[in-house]
């Protein structure tokens, strides 16, 4: 009888705490509900969304994107955006100032300095750990990719490695790698007074655009605290030791003190980030006074979590967006433009050795020779063999757009000229791949393998559409879509042995400088494993605009430079250019005051969780 | 008896290299290359040339298999098992984050299993062949072979979706900011229902057991399904011995044959089996886990499966064959007290 009794009572706190329909849950949290967690709290390590989704609510930065503005600034921690107009940009663009805030508080009271933002870029620097984001900061600063290359070339080693025993510096390398430190980064932020000044090696155009990225290089951490938690202790002599360490051997790795708008209060990885309102905010608190955001990988539970009103705000993958289209007491927000894309790409030259996806290696119908891709009409067949509004609407389902070239829509230098998009057409297709290798293309027929990453299916999709429609066209040309784990794709690709396959980038900053030398540049992350006819190619035709634009300070100059490299990798068919994501959010009604900002981290399923508050 | 312990307990370590080595040996068949870009998920990663080079040189991918394996036990013995991309944390804080939710859960887990399926495995033996034998089997044959995923997505719709009482996850958001961040909440087991009762916090022991409710549900439908099967055959084995047909003949009343005379030994061999049933769970929570996006080790095995984390599935299967020996040691000492042939074969 008593546990009968024990029973019912249970079932009725079950059911009296289960449901708050018709009210906002949760009035004073915004409740996010997505995938996959952050991997560390340190802004200078951060090169993750989920990571930079934290840290730019958790730290400010000098300047920031004004409202959904790409091109725009506001000051933050800066009293002022540099500009030549305003003389804080000066030497043709060499010279950086920032005048800083007064009174700003972090989380722990301290009040932030110029040493402070001295010591938070000179600390990001040294830091440069291994595949991380600190090569946007130190090619503008040092002119090198990795403060490795610096310390290689004033030591005069051929490896960073040969100047340690183990972990230790042997004693003859004291001098320069102290050196590396004094003439290099200390001369590259130095605080005058109330200003921080930043010294460039070149004029580098996007410079304000990477210093403004919030949730990661461009944050400014509390100088005092970070020394006494056992991060850099901003001495010359000491650097290397606190340069590349292991993430979780980072004195940063899992706490935080910033000035940004919200305290980090609680991070369970892989379960939840809770944030809490920062009282003395520089701009005034927020309007809710929690944030927790859960990492629910799995789709049904995150759109019950939404149904219930147990989740503000979730992560949507396309296919589902209809299960939440018309959903009670959901809003949702369409054609929202991302900053990504996804390129086929057709190396010039394929590293033929022991490389069963190019046959027989010869123009006989049984395999591809190597420089295939080289030869203009190939690359122009197959950009008009791809049936791209077919594929945007029957893949993407119309959530994609189609770019000219590298650029994508939203970014200085885009244009939506039609004579720069190559569109469907089979016989313009015959017509160029008769003229491929004098017509013995189309007469001998080819056999290739065409790559995807395995999982992907749109990928999949691409690749069985081009493989379908050469068929179609000639049926001696049988391409083969083939699916491969993340892991073989990547070394398959370095190893230059993928003929023909599909790949993305997502912005690190909203400048073209971040993808055209990507996709194009000789040195690009992808076009340098074009193999070496293209790099000639290209170091020819396309790094001195490249350099050109970079250098500029002239926004119309830039634009023009740009939009004249897009015509290039148009006219040259470098690559087939395929799609531009474009995004959607979803969140209850009750939650108010979103906006979208396309680089902001964690957008457009996240947001400035600073400017949201809930009412019905 | 002693002997028996000792000669077991020293098979103990031989098992646990082979484990390694296996385990060891299944990841070296990727090139260092191929294992870096496990650690890699992002190519811009790379854009700096000499990267690669570095990471590879970092986590000692190109050491020849001697030396990695050496050194590679060497660190685990250390509890240095690496860095978990799925957890994004270390390997051994991921354990120790997540093995008490799940220990908890399989805890829960298992008094409906064993209760139900020895219960249900009595009265379906007792009543041999006849309505109520023939429903418990179809019953047991429907949970046996639906797929856990599937009867996983039907609690959480039913009990979450139409009727909201269970909801996903281990707390529910007040929940955790006081658990998480509570300065009068102090976790001693990390088991936050016993946490919640020794701390005196009763919402908080109710939420929690909300949460535990659907995954156990989920859990001990599949488990006391098999565990009723074995319970009956045990039990239909032992019903049929000479004894049993004695005690009868003596006309011992029927309740005390089955209770008394049957019963206990019939689940001789039935506990044995719960004993690793409950080391099998803690591997079987796989799906319960993803599906109510419980935070144990289940759920990040399978996150870290996905992602091709060789790190944490290395240490994941470490985990649970180390589990695997360790149970099955306690349960054949266990089962050389209760039946002392095994002892003297």
């Amino acid at each position: 009888m008593k546990l009968k009794v024990f029973g019912v009572v249970l079932l009725l706190v079950f059911v009296s705490t289960s449901f708050a329909f018709g009210t906002v849950k949760n009035p004073d949290t915004i409740v996010e509900a997505s995938i996959g967690g952050p991997e560390t709290m340190d802004p200078y390590w951060s090169y993750d969304t989920a990571s930079g989704e934290v840290i730019y609510h958790t730290y400010d930065c000098l300047i920031n994107y004004k409202g959904e503005s790409l091109s725009e600034f506001v000051p933050m921690l800066a009293t002022e955006v540099p500009s030549a107009k305003n003389g804080l940009i000066k030497d043709n663009g060499l010279t950086y100032i920032f005048p800083i805030r007064k009174g700003v508080k972090f989380h722990n009271g301290d009040i932030l300095t110029p040493e402070d933002v001295e010591y938070s870029f000179e600390r990001g620097i040294i830091f440069d750990r291994s595949g991380g984001p600190m090569w946007m900061l130190l090619e503008p600063l040092c002119g090198v990719g990795s403060i490795v290359d610096v310390a290689v070339k004033v030591a005069g080693v051929e490896n960073y490695g040969d100047m340690f025993d183990g972990d230790e510096l042997k004693p003859e390398y004291k001098d320069a790698m102290t050196k590396v430190y004094t003439d290099y980064v200390d001369k590259a932020v130095e605080v005058d007074g109330d200003k921080v000044i930043f010294h460039l090696a070149q004029p580098y155009a996007p410079f304000l655009n990477i210093i403004s990225h919030g949730g990661s290089w461009g944050s400014i951490i509390d100088k005092k605290w970070s020394i006494a938690q056992g991060a850099w202790d901003a001495k010359a002599d000491t650097w290397w030791k606190y340069h590349d360490p292991k993430c979780e051997n980072d004195p940063l790795y899992a706490i935080a003190n910033g000035t940004g708008p919200f305290v980090l209060k609680k991070w369970v990885p892989e379960e939840v980030i809770m944030l809490e309102r920062f009282d003395d905010y520089w701009q005034g608190p927020a309007k809710v006074k929690n944030v927790v955001i859960k990492y629910v990988n799995e789709w049904t539970t995150r759109k019950l979590m939404l149904q219930t009103g147990d989740a503000d705000m979730v992560y949507v993958p396309n296919q589902y967006m209809d299960e939440v289209t018309g959903m009670e007491g959901v809003r949702v927000v369409e054609d929202l433009p991302t900053l990504q894309n996804a390129v086929s790409m057709f190396p010039w030259t394929i590293n033929a050795e022991g490389n069963p996806n190019i046959g027989s290696g010869k123009l006989d119908g049984e395999g591809i020779p190597p420089d295939f891709f080289s030869d203009i009409h190939v690359r122009k067949g197959f950009s008009y063999l791809f049936p791209y509004e077919l594929f945007i609407e029957k893949v993407q389902k119309k959530r994609a757009i189609r770019n000219p070239g590298p650029l994508v829509k939203g970014l200085l230098g885009y244009s939506d000229d039609p004579s720069l998009f190559y569109n469907f057409s089979l016989s313009k297709a015959e017509e160029e791949f008769k003229k491929a290798w004098d017509g013995k293309l189309w007469e001998k027929g080819c056999k290739f393998n065409i790559f995807y990453n395995a999982g992907n299916d749109v990928r999949k999709a691409a690749c069985d559409m081009i493989a379908a429609y050469a068929r179609l066209i000639n049926l001696k040309f049988k391409l083969t879509p083939v699916g491969v784990q993340w892991s073989s794709y990547l070394k398959q690709f370095l190893a230059e042995k993928l003929p023909f396959y599909t790949i993305g980038w997502l912005a690190d900053y909203p400048d073209p400088h971040n993808w055209i030398p990507t996709y194009i540049g000789s040195s690009g992350t992808y076009s340098a494993y074009f193999g070496k006819a293209y790099v000639e190619f290209a170091k020819k035709n396309i790094d001195p605009l490249i350099d050109k634009a970079i250098k500029s300070t002239d926004p119309e100059e830039r634009a023009k430079l740009y939009k004249e490299l897009v015509k290039i990798a148009h006219d040259e068919a470098i690559s087939l250019y395929l799609y531009q994501p474009i995004g959607h959010h979803v969140e209850r009604t009750w939650v108010k005051g979103w906006y979208y900002n396309a680089i902001m981290p964690g957008e457009p399923a996240g947001a400035d969780f600073y400017s949201l508050s809930k009412s019905e | 008896m002693i002997a028996y312990i000792i000669r077991r307990l020293l098979l103990l370590p031989v098992i646990l290299i082979g484990v390694t080595f296996l385990i060891f040996c299944m990841f070296s068949l990727l090139s260092p290359m191929e294992r870096l870009a496990t650690y890699v998920n992002d190519p811009s990663t790379l854009k700096n040339p000499q990267a690669a080079e570095r990471l590879i040189n970092k986590y000692h991918l190109d050491d020849p298999f001697p030396l990695g394996y050496i050194q590679w036990v060497k660190r685990i013995s250390k509890l240095d098992l690496g860095w978990s991309q799925a957890a994004n944390q270390p390997v051994w804080d991921a354990i120790c984050q997540r093995f008490p939710a799940t220990l908890e859960l399989v805890i829960y887990s298992v008094v409906p299993v064993i209760l139900v399926g020895i219960w249900l495995g009595v009265i379906s033996a007792v009543h041999h062949n006849d309505v109520i034998d023939q429903s418990i089997r179809v019953t047991a044959i429907v949970g046996w072979s639906l797929p856990t995923f599937i009867f996983g997505l039907l609690v959480l719709f039913i009990f979450y979706g139409m009727l909201g009482w269970l909801p996903p996850g281990r707390l529910s958001t007040w929940a955790q900011d006081i658990v998480y961040t509570g300065t009068n909440f102090h976790s001693y087991t990390h088991l936050v229902t016993i946490d919640a009762l020794l701390n005196g916090n009763i919402p908080i022991f109710v939420d929690a057991l909300r949460h535990l409710c659907a995954p156990i549900i989920t859990l001990s439908y599949v488990y006391w399904a098999f565990l009723l099967r074995i319970a009956r055959s045990s039990m239909l084995d032992t019903l049929r011995k000479d004894y049993i047909r004695t005690a009868r003949a003596k006309g011992v009343d029927e309740h005390t044959v089955i209770h008394k005379h049957a019963e206990r030994n019939a689940l001789i061999p039935v506990v044995t089996i719960a004993g690793m049933l409950i080391i099998g769970m803690l591997g079987g929570v796989v799906v319960a886990e993803t599906v109510f996006t419980y935070p144990g080790l289940g759920f990040w095995a399978a996150t870290a499966a996905q992602q091709l984390d060789y790190g944490s599935v290395i240490a994941f299967a470490l985990l649970f064959a180390l589990l695997m020996v360790v149970g099955n040691l306690v349960v054949d000492v266990s089962y050389a007290f209760i039946d002392p042939r095994v002892r003297l074969e």
